[in-house]
């Protein structure tokens, strides 16, 4: 019963999508096209813009300018209760006077679908979710995963033209969060649906994503395949956000022929974009360094000043001549133990650009 | 007894004793009263159902019970409606200036019966402002029967005085159903009008049911306001009970009434409750 699309239109355009309240802007300039079948996270701080981008999509919310399409058709000014789209709430919102299947039917009933058939879908829809068991249950009888079932399957009953995602899982407790953000992926494949997911939390974003788009202060700074976002951040709050980051400057000069970042009087890898003669902003990832004994050819040196066993790695706070750095390593791999000089490198595809370094 | 059950004993004390020293004592005096026999303007402790059969078989006392009914059910009805509005604008839509909002309802408390009830004397009547105001501007020609005393200006002043009772228990109620609920209910397909409806309304009903009847069974003992605004076709029973134990020195019939009103209130309200329980199952 996949969500077959109308058109080949996007699922969700916006474009130039601007909202403030008052004087405080919360989204500006925001232009975003969601593809059929795709899911799509919109990540951010708190206050970046993010829900009230998700509210104007569903129509609870209305742009001050720009123009929202939902498959191609223009519903900037179409209210909630007319858009083919639905929204699961980050505290649910289920009613609570209602059994689990009444609270399913809901929006069907509204739409006058047949009794039957009604039955039919609220029945196959709670059993896709998996709370088949407590069809009958009133629905603040259930517990917070249940209801968070209930909730996702009362949105996509109705087979949206999309589904909207409002920090659904924030109220989990982590395990459960965790098993619920695999369902999620598997339902969304499973229905083809195309789904719009809000959260702060990137890990979230990265598991569960097709595409990404990282908000701050009502801009969407870049948007990309986990992939992209992680591995080459177009910015450098998309870089500091998602996953840690070792950012430091390097003065750029021709070593032996090839262009170079000099620190601490070795050469090491920078981006084609850098020039000579300048300071660049450099950032490598934490699992992207190597860590090894000293004396090291072209690597930076430094001294261990901590060392943290967190499991399945080892975490090395090394003090360097570019400030300290954080460095990761299997933990298989050789302890060194703090006071210990070592030696930190890094391959040429793990450095990313963060521009020219502003004096 | 357990020590808890010995703290919530002293802790129901001083609101048992209270009525049942001055509600629950009086009330038997009455029901004993009711069977008592009438002779030269007196009273006897001597049983008679005498005052029941005239109280339920008299045409006359028919007449203001269903009058009394009449009125209360419409006022009380009118008001649920009123303040279930009310209470879902402050709660919901104006949700910024609800401490406001709320204070205009304790505000329209303070006025105090006695000057309501006059300035309503002066509204209503046939040379009352209502009727002049309209003629003085063309409207009418004759002074209308409709807001002369009566019914009518029962109905209207009494609601006045009664809305503050049902708006505090409907917007207590709205308090436990969040306006994310609301949204729910559009995000599905529902108007604000039908998520008002299927949503609010019943979680909100055990405070609407508790407003009708609060108004109901005040404005069914009502006697005073009908007494100045009813004229002199338009009184309510509580107005015949009065007489009994006034000029009409007829104790027994006085109580017979009294007590009559307070079973059918019982009986009516009863199954009030029993029709909305199954309804909101």
């Amino acid at each position: 019963m996949s969500a077959t699309p109308d058109s080949t239109s996007p699922a969700i355009e916006l474009v130039g999508i601007e909202k403030a309240y008052g004087q405080a802007p919360a989204v500006r300039h925001l232009d975003l096209t969601i593809a059929q079948g795709e899911f799509f996270s919109l990540l951010g701080p708190s206050g970046c813009g993010k829900t009230t981008t998700l509210r104007m999509m569903a129509g609870f919310e209305f742009p001050d300018a720009g123009s929202i399409r939902l498959d191609g058709h223009d519903v900037t000014e179409v209210p909630a209760h007319r858009r083919q789209v639905n929204l699961v709430f980050q505290k649910y919102e289920l009613f609570p006077h209602m059994t689990v299947r009444r609270n399913v039917g809901y929006g069907l009933k509204v739409r006058r679908v047949p009794r039957a058939e009604i039955d039919d879908r609220v029945d196959e829809m709670l059993e896709t979710v998996g709370v088949g068991a407590f069809a009958d249950r009133r629905a603040d009888q259930l517990s917070g995963g249940q209801q968070q079932r209930v909730a996702l399957a009362r949105a996509l009953v109705n087979r949206p033209r999309a589904l909207l995602l409002d920090e659904p899982l924030s109220a989990l407790d982590v395990k459960l969060r965790k098993r619920m953000q695999l369902e999620l992926k598997s339902i969304q494949e499973r229905l083809g649906t195309t789904f719009v997911y809000v959260t702060h939390d990137q890990e979230e974003a990265l598991l569960m994503s097709d595409r990404i788009g990282i908000m701050n202060d009502g801009r969407l700074l870049q948007v990309g395949t986990p992939r992209e976002i992680y591995g080459t951040p177009a910015d450098p709050f998309v870089a500091d956000f998602v996953g840690e980051l070792n950012a430091f400057e390097v003065e750029v000069r021709k070593v032996g022929g090839r262009v170079s970042g000099v620190v601490d009087g070795s050469p090491v890898d920078v981006p084609s974009s850098a020039s000579t003669g300048k300071r660049w902003r450099i950032a490598v990832r934490p699992e992207r360094m190597e860590v090894g004994p000293a004396g090291r050819k072209d690597a930076l040196h430094g001294r261990v000043t901590e060392l943290n066993y967190l499991g399945h790695t080892l975490q090395y706070s090394v003090e360097t001549a570019v400030g300290e750095l954080v460095v990761r390593a299997g933990a298989g791999d050789v302890e060194r133990e703090p006071g210990s000089a070592v030696s930190i490198w890094w391959a040429a595809d793990a450095v990313i650009d963060l521009g020219e370094a502003t004096p | 007894m357990k020590p808890n059950r010995i703290v919530a004993a002293l802790q129901l004390a001083p609101a048992s004793v209270y009525y049942s020293a001055l509600f629950g004592a009086p009330l038997l005096v009455l029901v004993a009263y009711s069977f008592y026999t009438t002779e030269n303007f007196d009273f006897v402790p001597e049983f008679t159902l005498d005052n029941y059969v005239t109280a339920w078989t008299s045409e006359v006392y028919r007449t203001y019970f269903i009058r009394t009914l009449r009125i209360s059910a419409i006022t009380a009805a009118v008001i649920a409606v009123v303040a279930f509005f009310y209470s879902y604008v402050i709660t919901y839509t104006l949700r910024a200036h609800r401490s406001l909002l709320y204070f205009f309802v304790l505000v329209s408390m303070f006025g105090g019966y006695l000057v309501r009830i006059y300035a309503w004397r002066s509204i209503f009547g046939t040379e009352g402002i209502a009727n002049s105001a309209l003629m003085s501007t063309g409207i009418i020609a004759e002074p209308l029967d409709l807001l002369r005393n009566g019914e009518f200006a029962i109905i209207i002043a009494m609601i006045n005085f009664y809305l503050p009772l049902g708006i505090l228990p409907i917007y207590a109620a709205m308090q436990n159903v969040g306006p994310g609920q609301i949204e729910a209910a559009q995000d599905l397909g529902s108007s604000r009008l039908g998520a008002a409806g299927k949503i609010v309304l019943p979680l909100a009903l055990r405070g609407v049911t508790v407003a009708f009847v609060f108004t109901f069974i005040a404005t069914a003992a009502e006697w005073l306001t009908p007494q100045l605004l009813g004229g002199t076709e338009d009184q309510m029973i509580g107005n015949r009970i009065a007489y009994q134990f006034g000029a009409g020195f007829d104790w027994p019939l006085g109580a017979a009434l009294a007590v009559t009103l307070v079973v059918v209130l019982a009986v009516l309200l009863g199954a009030l409750f029993t029709v909305v329980r199954r309804w909101v199952r």
